[in-house]
C-alpha cells in the first residue's frame, strides 16, 4: 500500500512536471510597457485603456501611464520592457493630420515579449499610416482634378469606411482549433494519462500470480474443482480488483485536488480545478476506465501466461508497455512522434486505451479484453 | 582479482547468451531513433505559416509580411506548402499559427463580402495569435485599402479613370513614406532583460534516453538477487558480496550499453570521443552501484519491480532528458543530481 502511494505521488508529481512543460509553451506572461503622454492628454490616455483591454493587447503587454523621465529610467533598468513617449496633445493633432512622431524606447537585445510588443505596435502604426495614406492620395488627386464634394466631407467618409473595416478586422478571420491532444485542454490529458500510466505500472507487479513458487496455490484449487479457466478467472479478478481500487484512489485524489483549488480565487488554480474535474468525469463515466481496466487486465493474463511464470516477466510486461506507451502517445502525444512510429502505434493496444477513455469506446475494450483474456486461457489450457 | 575477472568473463558470457541481452539492446537502438526522430517543441514558436491560394493579391500581402524589418518584427512570416503541411505544423507547435488566403479573395474584398474570409489555424500551442493576426490584418488592410480608396472616392471626381490611377500612385507614394504617421525608434541596453538569469538548458534526449534506459536495465537486473542469484550473493562475505554485486550490475549493462554510446555517437557526435566515453564509463559505475544500493531497501520483488517502473518515468521526467525542469525550478536541477542520468546529463 505504502509503496502504491508512493507510485502515485511520484507518477502524479512526473506528470505535472511534464504539462509545466508544454503548459509553457503554451502560456507567455505579457511584458509591462511604460506609456508617457505630455501634459493633460486625457484623450491619448482613454485610447491606451481602451487598447489594454483588446485580446491581440492583453496578450502581449500592459500600460503604466507614467512621466518620460521615469519611462526611461524604468526602461534602462529593465522594469519596463519597452516605453512609448508622446508628444503634448498627441491625440488631436494625429486626428487633424499634423503626424508628431511618437517615440518607443527599445531595448537593443529584445526579450520575446518585447519583440511580440515592438511588432504589435508596429501594426498599429501600419493601420494609422494605410487610413492617412488613403485620404492623402485623394486629397492629392482633388488639387488637380477638382473634387464635387467638400474635402472635409471626403474625409470624413473615407475614415468612416476605414473605421467600419477596422471594427469588422476580427470578423475577417475565422479560427479553425488544431487540437495536439484528445481532451480540451493539458491538465485533463495528463491526469487522464498519469491514471493510465499508473495501472499500467502496478500492472508489472502481478507476476506473483503466475510465478511458478505460488503453483502450490493453482494445485490446491484444481483439486477442490477450480479447473484451469477458473483459475484464469480468479486472477484476472484479482487483477481487476487490484487495479479498479487504484483507480479510484487516483480518482479520488483528482476530485479532493479539484475542490481544493476551486475553492482559490486565483483564476489559473480554479481553471486547473475545472480541467481536473473534467479529467475525473472522464475517468468516472461508464464508458471511462472501467472498459480500460478490463482490457489491460486480459493483456496482463494474454502475456504473463505467455511468459509461463518467469521471474522476469515483471520487466518484460515493462518493456512492452514501455514501447505502447510511447508508440501510442501517451507519454508524448502522438502528433510529436514521427509519422512510422504513429503508424505502428495506431495498431497497439495502449493507443486503443488512450483514445478510448477519452472517447468513451467501451464497447471496444470489452471485446478486446475478451479476446485477450481467451488468447490467455487457451496459452494456459496448452500448457497444461 | 583473478577470482574477480574470471566471474566477471563468466558472467559477460552468460549475459552474451541471454535473448534479453539483444532484446534490450535492440530497444536502446530503436528508441534512439525514435528519438532523434521525434519533434517536441521545447520553445514558443515564432513561425507563422501563410498558404496563399489567392494568386498575386495575396502575394501583395505575403511580400508586405516577409519583407518586414527583422528587427521590428516578433515573428518569422513563411508560405507553407500545402494546407495539411500548415495544419501539421501548427498542431505540432513548430509554427506559432497559421493563416490560409482563400483562392477568390480578391474577388470577396471587391463585393465587400469578407466575413470569415481567412482561416487562421491555431493550436493548443498557439501564443499571442490575437496578435500576429493584428499583423497580418495590417499588411492586408494596406493592400485592400487601396482598391477600397479608389472605388470610395470614384464618384468625388468627373475624370474617374485619371483620378483613380492617380490616386493609385500617391497612395504607393505616402504609404511608404514618412509624410503620414510613423514610429520613432530609439533603441538603449537594458539593465536586464526578460530572459536574464534563465539557466541554460542542458537537455540532451539522446544521451538522455540512452543513459535512462541502461540505468532502468542495470536497476532491473538487480531483481535477480530475489531469485536463484540472490542465493549465491547472500552466502557470500560482505566485501566480496559487493565486488561481486558489482561485476553482475555491470555484465548485465555492457552490451546494452556499447551498443547505446555507439548509437550515441552515430546521432549526436558533438563532443570528443575520449571525454564521451570517459563520462559514459563515469555514468555506467555510478548506475551500477546505485542499483546495488537501491535494491538492499526492498524485500520483496513484488514491490521492487514496481518501484523501478515508476523510476523509469520519474527519471525521464526529472533528468535533463527532453527538457530541462531545471530551467523552471532550480532546486530540481540539484535534487535530480542523485540519479545517474543526471548527474550524467549535467556533466555535458
Amino acid at each position: 500500500m505504502v509503496t502504491l502511494l508512493i507510485i502515485s505521488a511520484i507518477t502524479v508529481g512526473s506528470a505535472a512536471a511534464l504539462y509545466t512543460l508544454l503548459q509553457s509553451l503554451g502560456v507567455s506572461e505579457p511584458v509591462m510597457i511604460a506609456v508617457s503622454v505630455d501634459g493633460e492628454d486625457s484623450m491619448s490616455s482613454m485610447a491606451l485603456r481602451l487598447a489594454e483591454g483588446m485580446d491581440s493587447v492583453s496578450a502581449v503587454c500592459e500600460f503604466e501611464l507614467t512621466d518620460e523621465e521615469e519611462a526611461r529610467e524604468g526602461a534602462l533598468s529593465g522594469k519596463y520592457a519597452s516605453a512609448i513617449i508622446l508628444p503634448a496633445n498627441f491625440y488631436d493633432e494625429v486626428n487633424n493630420g499634423i503626424n508628431p512622431p511618437a517615440l518607443l524606447l527599445i531595448p537593443s537585445d529584445m526579450s520575446q515579449g518585447a519583440k511580440d510588443f515592438t511588432e504589435l505596435i508596429g501594426s498599429a502604426a501600419s493601420l494609422v499610416d494605410t487610413v492617412e495614406g488613403g485620404i492623402y492620395a485623394v486629397t492629392d488627386a482633388g488639387f488637380i482634378y477638382g473634387m464635387n464634394v467638400s474635402r472635409h466631407d471626403m474625409e470624413m467618409y473615407l475614415t468612416d469606411i476605414a473605421f467600419d473595416t477596422l471594427l469588422k478586422r476580427t470578423k475577417i478571420f475565422e479560427e479553425s482549433f488544431e487540437t495536439s491532444i484528445d481532451a480540451d485542454d493539458l491538465i485533463s490529458y495528463y491526469a487522464v494519462s498519469a491514471c493510465l500510466l499508473i495501472v499500467l505500472v502496478s500492472c508489472t507487479g502481478f507476476g506473483y500470480l503466475y510465478s511458478k513458487k505460488t503453483r502450490a496455490v493453482e494445485f490446491s484449487l484444481r483439486r477442490n474443482g477450480l479447473g484451469p479457466v477458473r483459475t484464469g478467472i480468479v486472477r484476472f479478478m484479482m487483477m481487476m480488483f487490484q487495479l479498479v481500487f487504484i483507480s479510484g484512489v487516483f480518482i479520488v485524489i483528482i476530485h479532493v485536488l479539484s475542490v481544493i483549488l476551486s475553492k482559490n480565487e486565483d483564476e489559473f488554480l480554479q481553471l486547473t480545478a475545472s480541467s481536473l474535474m473534467e479529467a475525473r468525469d472522464i475517468l468516472v463515466s461508464p464508458a471511462g476506465i472501467l472498459p480500460v481496466l478490463f482490457c489491460i487486465c486480459g493483456f496482463a493474463h494474454l502475456v504473463y501466461s505467455l511468459l509461463k511464470g518467469r521471474d522476469d516477466s515483471g520487466l518484460i510486461l515493462l518493456i512492452v508497455f514501455m514501447i505502447m506507451l510511447i508508440l501510442g502517445g501517451c507519454i508524448v502525444p502522438s502528433v510529436f512522434l514521427p509519422k512510422e512510429a504513429v503508424m505502428i502505434g495506431e495498431h497497439l493496444p495502449a493507443y486503443f486505451w488512450r483514445e478510448d477513455i477519452f472517447s468513451g469506446g467501451a464497447l471496444r475494450e470489452l471485446v478486446m479484453g475478451v479476446v485477450l483474456f481467451t488468447g490467455g486461457e487457451v496459452l494456459s489450457w496448452v500448457r497444461t | 582479482m583473478g577470482t574477480y575477472m574470471m566471474r566477471f568473463f563468466l558472467l559477460l558470457r552468460s549475459r552474451l547468451k541471454s535473448p534479453f541481452t539483444y532484446i534490450w539492446m535492440v530497444l536502446i537502438a530503436l528508441s534512439l531513433l525514435l528519438v532523434n526522430e521525434t519533434v517536441v517543441p521545447t520553445r514558443q514558436s515564432s513561425e507563422v505559416l501563410i498558404l496563399n491560394e489567392a494568386g498575386e493579391y495575396g502575394e501583395r500581402v505575403l511580400s508586405l509580411l516577409t519583407e518586414a524589418d527583422p528587427a521590428l518584427t516578433a515573428c518569422i512570416y513563411a508560405e507553407a506548402e500545402d494546407e495539411e503541411s500548415l495544419r501539421l505544423m501548427v498542431r505540432r507547435g513548430q509554427a506559432r499559427c497559421g493563416f490560409i488566403f482563400p483562392e477568390d479573395m480578391e474577388e470577396k474584398i471587391s463585393s465587400g463580402d469578407i466575413r470569415s474570409m481567412i482561416t487562421m489555424v491555431t493550436s493548443t500551442f498557439s501564443v499571442k495569435s490575437s496578435a500576429t493576426r493584428e499583423t497580418v490584418f495590417a499588411a492586408l488592410f494596406r493592400v485592400m485599402n487601396e482598391d477600397i480608396t479608389e472605388n470610395a472616392a470614384a464618384g468625388f471626381f468627373e475624370d474617374q479613370e485619371s483620378a483613380s490611377a492617380f490616386i493609385r500612385e500617391r497612395y504607393e507614394y505616402y504609404v511608404g513614406s514618412d509624410d503620414v504617421f510613423r514610429m520613432e525608434y530609439e533603441t538603449f541596453d537594458a539593465a536586464d532583460s526578460d530572459d536574464a538569469g534563465f539557466p541554460e538548458d542542458n537537455s540532451d534526449p539522446i544521451r538522455g534516453t540512452a543513459a535512462v534506459l541502461i540505468f532502468i536495465l542495470s536497476l532491473y537486473s538487480g531483481s535477480s538477487f530475489y531469485g536463484k542469484d540472490g542465493r549465491f550473493f547472500r552466502a557470500l562475505r560482505k566485501n566480496e558480496r559487493l565486488v561481486c554485486v558489482f561485476i553482475h550490475e555491470l555484465t548485465s549493462v555492457l552490451m546494452p550499453a556499447a551498443c547505446g554510446f555507439v548509437m550515441i555517437r552515430i546521432l549526436c557526435a558533438d563532443v570528443s570521443l575520449i571525454r564521451d566515453l570517459l563520462l559514459f564509463a563515469l555514468f555506467l559505475i555510478m548506475a551500477c552501484i546505485w542499483s546495488g544500493i537501491f535494491v538492499s531497501f526492498f524485500k520483496k520483488s513484488e514491490s521492487y519491480l514496481p518501484a523501478v517502473s515508476v523510476l523509469l518515468f520519474v527519471s525521464f521526467i526529472l533528468c535533463p532528458v527532453f527538457f530541462d525542469p531545471a530551467r523552471y525550478i532550480s532546486v530540481i536541477g540539484y535534487v535530480s543530481r542523485v540519479l545517474p542520468p543526471a548527474f550524467y546529463l549535467y556533466l555535458f
